[in-house]
């Protein structure tokens, strides 16, 4: 009897504890019921979001005015950024919590909705691939412009200033060679290094024809000079029909993209 | 980690879903035409290439000696003048390049040593009623003396030889790109038109490397011969005048 007391505050410990447990139960339950909920609700608006400013982003690279040269890397820079901004969230965009995930196993609306978003993340990712291609060319192009330019153009060309120009396109034509190049650039390079190397050999016959001082094989060294340099814009074509067949592709992959 | 976790869903929703019906599709779309354009502007070729051109090689001073040498020998060889053609010089629409010069130049080159006086004739300026008239015309006004005169290039209708001032003044591209020059271009044009009234129709290049003859379109294309302002021996005929050499 004198125990009495004891056993009742014990009892309403007990009671008291159990309606904790039960009470932080349901507040947890609750609370991830209502976060994934959330989570899952807000996939949609979220990844419709990052496909619209994305190609919000593309628009208006693609709308700026064409450029001039001096404003060709700001566009390059923005379809870069535009290539990186795609390769680093690809994998993020419909990432859902591990501890959520497992949902969509067994509710269909759930599955649909991630399915949704990697179908669209899948069309962009394929317009990335298209647009890294041309990444890829324009730095190739942009170093082949680089080493022509480096050939310093003459209006007259003393006898004694014959050589330079042979060994000037010489260094051309290996450095050509030498180029590390994407796939799509391959035939752009060997054009420039076939006609590169036309005009090297032209002025070799040239000094040749000279040194011999035989008129005919030296007028005719000068034509097949003029032939080589007029054919140097074999390269210009090689490369727009290269280029035209990147954009064709680009242009379907964007459009793919777009509209999914 | 997935950006769901690492961005808040407030951010997502404030501004940026205003462009959000909340379905997966969108409305930026974009001209395909305004895409390929753009990554074909991007090109830095064209431009490079572009800025190729043929550069006029100093003449060596052996070729001058040969050149010197072969037209002493043309001078030397040098039908007797046996006969005088005569010609009377006009103008054509409006012309910016100097009259005297054309006169002067003109003459100069068909009484050359190297060219038709080979024939055994010379060439007198006269101020009316010559054999033919020689004309220095605007371009635009080429096709005034034939339907097959054009804007682009000289021309032989009848009686007249006639000079397109444009080509008079810049040559052809074709010629400059080749890296002739503007006086061998002068010599060229004059011969050949005067080699039409002559009684010559056109000539094609004989082989590659070999001089063209006059009668080529060289203004056109030099077909992988050298340029040549001159009549070649084989050219030293006139219908016109009833030569044979
Ligand atoms: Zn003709």
């Amino acid at each position: 009897m004198m125990r009495l007391p004891h056993l009742r505050r014990w009892r309403t410990k007990k009671a008291n504890l159990y309606a904790l447990i039960i009470t932080l139960s349901i507040l947890i339950i609750g609370s991830y019921a209502l976060w994934s909920r959330q989570t899952w609700a807000q996939l949609t608006p979220y990844y419709t979001q990052w496909h619209q400013s994305l190609m919000l982003d593309i628009r208006s690279t693609v709308d700026l005015p064409v450029p001039t040269a001096k404003e060709q890397s700001v566009v390059s820079a923005r379809l870069k950024a535009i290539s990186l901004r795609i390769e680093g969230d690809q994998h993020a965009v419909c990432g859902v919590h591990s501890l959520i995930q497992w949902q969509q196993n067994i509710i269909p609306t759930f599955k649909n909705t991630r399915a949704d978003c990697q179908k669209i993340v899948a069309s962009v990712v394929d317009f990335q691939k298209q647009l890294a291609k041309i990444i890829a060319y324009d730095n190739d192009d942009q170093a082949l412009a680089g080493i022509l330019s480096t050939v310093p153009q003459m209006s007259e060309v003393a006898e004694d200033a014959m050589e330079a120009r042979m060994t000037a396109w010489d260094n051309t034509a290996k450095n050509i060679e030498k180029m590390k190049v994407s796939d799509a650039f391959k035939l752009t390079q060997q054009t420039a290094s076939k006609h590169s190397m036309a005009i090297k050999i032209a002025w070799a016959d040239i000094i040749a024809a000279h040194q011999a001082k035989d008129k005919q094989k030296y007028l005719a060294a000068q034509n097949s000079l003029a032939a080589a340099i007029d054919d140097f814009n074999e390269v210009s074509n090689t490369s727009q029909q290269s280029v035209a067949v990147l954009a064709g592709d680009l242009e379907k992959a964007f459009r793919s993209a777009s509209t999914d | 980690m997935c950006m769901m976790c690492s961005v808040t869903y407030a951010t997502v929703g404030a501004g940026l879903l205003a462009f959000s019906p909340g379905v997966p599709s969108t409305t930026a779309t974009t001209s395909p035409q305004t895409l390929t354009s753009q990554v074909a502007s991007l090109q830095r070729l064209p431009s490079a290439i572009a800025a190729f051109k043929m550069p006029t090689l100093t003449e060596p001073q052996w070729l001058k000696d040969q050149n010197a040498t072969e037209l002493a020998a043309a001078q030397a060889k040098k039908a007797p003048i046996s006969r005088v053609v005569t010609y009377d010089v006009m103008t054509k629409g409006a012309i910016t390049a100097s009259f005297a010069e054309f006169r002067t130049q003109a003459n100069a080159t068909l009484n050359d040593g190297r060219g038709w006086t080979r024939l055994g004739v010379s060439f007198h300026e006269v101020a009316s009623g010559g054999d033919f008239t020689l004309v220095l015309s605007e371009a635009s006004q080429m096709t005034s003396f034939s339907s097959g005169c054009g804007v682009d290039y000289s021309c032989r209708a009848g009686r007249y030889v006639i000079i397109n001032q444009d080509r008079w003044q810049g040559a052809t591209p074709s010629w400059n790109n080749a890296g002739g020059s503007l006086s061998d271009y002068r010599h060229m044009v004059v011969n050949h038109e005067t080699g039409h009234w002559l009684g010559h129709g056109h000539a094609s290049c004989s082989g590659a490397g070999q001089p063209a003859q006059v009668m080529q379109q060289q203004s056109i294309d030099l077909q992988g011969c050298a340029f040549n302002a001159w009549p070649t021996a084989s050219e030293l005929w006139s219908s016109q005048l009833g030569i044979t050499v």
